[in-house]
């Protein structure tokens, strides 16, 4: 891991988030649309914060969002910068004068001796309130202005904490960061090589603040490589011209796949992702028919579906050290599907068989199922990294969200706006136009919980019946840390019409391996950072 | 009609011309009486009357404008500002318009809209029934139909499609065969839209009577519920599903479809497969959408889809029916 975490009382080592500004700057509006579901206007009704507060989100990554009032500075901030990864500083773009950028330089300073590895977001705030050229030169301006003071400011300004009379820090990087060490870089250097600072123009009004703070969770995302990498061959396979990894509740996309992020395909896609989430919201909802769709979904109904896993012995308990080479189904079909597992020797027996029972599919299609080979190599490497980690201490916690049966999905088809007078539906023609699929690839728990009448009874059956053995060993692990929940991740799906049509199953069976991809990277993510989940006891392998 | 201000236009543009709220706020002042000629299922024109409600114009529509504006009307549409601060001005002019109307178009069906409500403090139930007596006193005899409504959310919706309910003659005839579809579909729910607008058109009645659907198949005998109270789910029905939803609906597609136009596509149908149930919604006729609300979780979109298709000849057959006035 190259950020630094600091365990916090709970135990749970997130990836803190500093929100700075002025006073009526923004950040708490920020934080309350992205993160707490607000909608742009109710936050003119928020009132000024008076003190930190600190809001925890689980995405890809586990976040904590430190709010704090305008006043603050860095010696009233309370906590060494070191244990901070980002810091956002929000300027008000109508903000010409001095204040913001003095303030700001102040906590670069302060990042220069105690975290120059602190990424550094600039967002300058309120666009919407400046006509389009006004805007640009003021961005524009407030940038220039802040690298100017950079450039003139000396770092050894004595009103600074000097880390030698702060005894409460006990960061690893404290020591190494000490102003007359010799192997300290040099201001001038600091700024223009290792300095990590990006300006974003961004409004809640509009899509540019859910793509600033995308690309912010991006640069802290390790295993953005790992996830991309899936993204691409999904795509590659899938004949997808765009596909995104979106944080549902907070619409910010975690990845997309390795070409140019297109700020109207992803506004669309955002838009869509907005409608999706309101009709979740229990539009629909039958208080007699859907308790009874939900059984979808039961663990239980789905141990009778797999007799050829019952050689395969249930999940050891995520106390265990290893796990003997262990697929992912979701279901029976999948058990031939090559998947990544934690031991690769396992996975390439499987995929040699899973090869010649795969039906050919037609050389003119490209839409086969995920190359076994490259999916494993990429099984492989994300093993390979961040095992290394855990391993080291003695008590390995593995980390398995168990699969559901039923994952929400959908399609919207769109159609270009100037549709050739010929064309018809009834025509051989294929259809023109893209179509939009989604598919939750990854579920909040409280999702499976909110049937918690049905799904939790029968999920405890299956514990009690399967797991005696496992439940007694993990209620021997001191239950130190919280519940860490699994995040909420749509994939959504730029495809041509014509392939969703013809080829939708493919299409959706290849979602089938990118969920297990991602779901095991978000584990293995929590993994690292010395969590365990309660209360989402990994129950049966099916 | 309405005062000046009081958002007759911004409600136009935002559900005959799909433009966003947010547009709304760039619109001037109509001047004296801008004509629109809105084709609502194809072969329904709707010749929407815009009456600036300034005063100079209101005096004019009264006096030398009167029967220019008063004959031929189907539907009056009264706007009142939630937070107008001259009510008594305004119950006035709606006196005198509804006198008018009665004189030269007795049979026209009259729906008062207490617009802005977005603005009103809560509890806005209370400021909502207050206006309501008020303009009902101000009525008199004459039967109308009272919304609460903003363009800020689904409330609109509602009230515009009661209102385009009663201009559709054979209502009873599309509510039996969208009955049909849904039986052969096993959903829940079958609604049919109006394209452009999406407005609700008809709905299936399934074996619940649903208050909500009971306002649209609404004579104008009825005083509909208005929005800003919940109107509570029959007991009978055992879905008991969200009472705004077709209006939410409604406001969901037209928001989405406006940011299809945005990168210059439109949007032609979405499916949806969540935990609580499934639906699709795809045209229907050139002039309609049709979405089918599933929760059977045996059902796939596909078989959903397929019956549409096979239902389209059918409904294309009674769109050239119930037009044919």
């Amino acid at each position: 891991m190259s950020h630094y975490h600091q365990l916090d009382s709970s135990g749970v080592s997130r990836t803190k988030i500093l929100l700075l500004g002025l006073r009526r700057s923004g950040k708490t509006s920020i934080q309350q649309v992205l993160f707490n579901s607000m909608t742009p206007k109710e936050t003119f009704y928020l009132d000024a914060t008076m003190r930190t507060v600190k809001h925890t989100y689980d995405t890809i990554i586990p976040l904590e969002i430190w709010d704090c009032p305008g006043n603050i500075t860095v010696e009233t901030l309370g906590v060494p910068l070191s244990v901070f990864s980002t810091l956002v500083f929000v300027i008000d773009i109508r903000d010409l004068y001095n204040q913001p950028i003095s303030r700001l330089v102040e906590f670069i300073i302060a990042a220069y001796h105690h975290n120059p590895s602190l990424n550094l977001e600039i967002f300058v705030h309120k666009a919407e309130k400046l006509q389009e050229d006004e805007k640009i030169e003021n961005f524009r301006q407030i940038n220039e202005r802040v690298m100017d003071r950079l450039m003139d400011v000396s770092p050894s300004l004595p009103n600074l904490p000097n880390s030698s009379s702060n005894p409460s820090l006990n960061t690893p990087n404290s020591s190494g960061t000490q102003m007359n060490s010799p192997n300290h870089l040099d201001w001038q250097d600091f700024i223009d090589q290792q300095l990590l600072m990006n300006f974003h123009l961004t409004s809640i009004f509009d899509h540019s603040l859910h793509q600033a703070f995308s690309k912010v969770l991006q640069r802290l995302t390790d295993s953005l490589p790992y996830l991309e990498e899936l993204l691409n061959i999904y795509c590659a396979n899938s004949q997808a011209s765009k596909v995104f990894l979106f944080d549902a509740p907070s619409r910010l996309y975690v990845t997309s796949d390795a070409s140019p992020v297109d700020g109207a395909t992803h506004n669309l896609c955002c838009d869509n992702l907005a409608m999706i989430n309101a009709f979740g919201m229990g539009l629909y909802s039958s208080a007699s028919a859907s308790p009874v769709r939900r059984r979808r979904g039961n663990p239980e109904s789905c141990t009778n579906h797999n007799p050829d896993l019952s050689s395969i012995p249930p999940t050891p308990p995520p106390s265990a050290t290893s796990v003997n080479g262990k697929s992912f189904p979701s279901s029976s079909s999948l058990s031939t599907h090559p998947t990544p597992s934690r031991k690769s020797t396992g996975t390439s027996a499987k995929s040699k068989s899973s090869d010649s029972s795969v039906p050919a599919s037609t050389p003119s299609s490209s839409t086969s199922f995920l190359p076994s080979s490259s999916l494993s190599s990429t099984a492989t490497t994300i093993t390979k990294t961040p095992g290394s980690v855990p391993t080291s201490t003695s008590q390995t916690i593995r980390i398995q969200t168990p699969q559901d049966l039923f994952y929400p999905c959908g399609a919207t088809s769109l159609q270009p706006s100037s549709l050739p007078p010929s064309y018809s539906s009834s025509s051989g023609l294929p259809m023109p136009g893209t179509t939009i699929m989604w598919h939750l690839v990854t579920t909040g728990e409280t999702s499976l919980n909110e049937e918690a009448g049905l799904i939790s009874s029968s999920r405890s059956d299956c514990d009690s019946r399967m797991n005696k053995s496992s439940l007694n060993v993990t209620s021997s692990i001191s239950p130190a840390f919280t519940t860490f929940k699994n995040p909420t991740l749509i994939l959504l799906v730029l495809l041509p019409t014509a392939v969703w049509e013809s080829r939708r199953g493919l299409v959706e069976l290849n979602v089938i391996a990118v969920r297990e991809g991602v779901q095991e990277i978000v584990d293995l993510e929590r993994e690292g950072r010395g969590t365990r989940v309660i209360g989402d006891v990994p129950l049966l392998r099916r | 009609m309405g005062a000046s201000g009081s958002g007759k236009t911004s409600m136009r543009s935002l559900i005959f011309s799909n433009n966003p709220a947010s547009s709304t706020a760039r619109l001037g002042a109509t001047i004296d009486v801008e004509q629109n000629h809105v084709r609502f299922l194809g072969d329904l024109i709707l010749n929407l009357w815009d009456c600036g409600g300034q005063d100079a114009f209101m005096d004019s529509y009264l006096t030398t404008q009167r029967s220019t504006i008063f004959q031929h009307v189907g539907v009056m549409i009264y706007v009142f500002d939630a937070e107008t601060r001259e009510m008594n001005k305004d119950l006035e002019y709606y006196r005198d318009c509804l006198d008018s109307l009665t004189q030269y178009s007795p049979e026209a069906a009259v729906f008062l809209l207490v617009h802005k409500m977005d603005l009103v403090q809560e509890p806005k139930t209370t400021m909502f029934e207050k206006k309501r007596e008020e303009v009902q006193k101000a009525s008199g005899d004459v039967i109308i139909t009272v919304f609460g409504t903003s363009i800020y959310d689904e409330s609109l919706y509602r009230a515009w499609s009661s209102i385009v309910h009663t201009l559709i003659p054979n209502a009873a005839v599309l509510n039996k065969h969208l009955n049909i579809v849904a039986a052969a579909c096993s959903a829940t729910e079958v609604i049919l839209f109006e394209r452009t607008t999406f407005l609700v058109i008809a709905t299936s009645t399934s074996s619940s009577s649903l208050p909500a659907s009971a306002s649209i198949a609404s004579s104008p005998s009825s005083i509909s519920s208005p929005t800003y109270t919940s109107s509570p789910p029959s007991p009978l029905d055992p879905h008991q599903m969200h009472p705004k939803r077709y209006e939410r609906t409604s406001e969901l597609i037209k928001a989405f479809k406006w940011s299809c136009s945005r990168v210059r596509e439109e949007f032609h149908s979405l499916e949806l497969d969540m935990y609580d149930f499934t639906a699709v919604l795809d045209e229907m006729t050139r002039n309609t959408y049709v979405m089918v609300v599933v929760h059977d979780p045996t059902i796939e979109t596909a078989a959903i889809r397929l019956n549409i298709r096979m239902a389209r000849k059918k409904f294309e057959e009674l769109q050239g029916d119930s037009i044919g006035t």
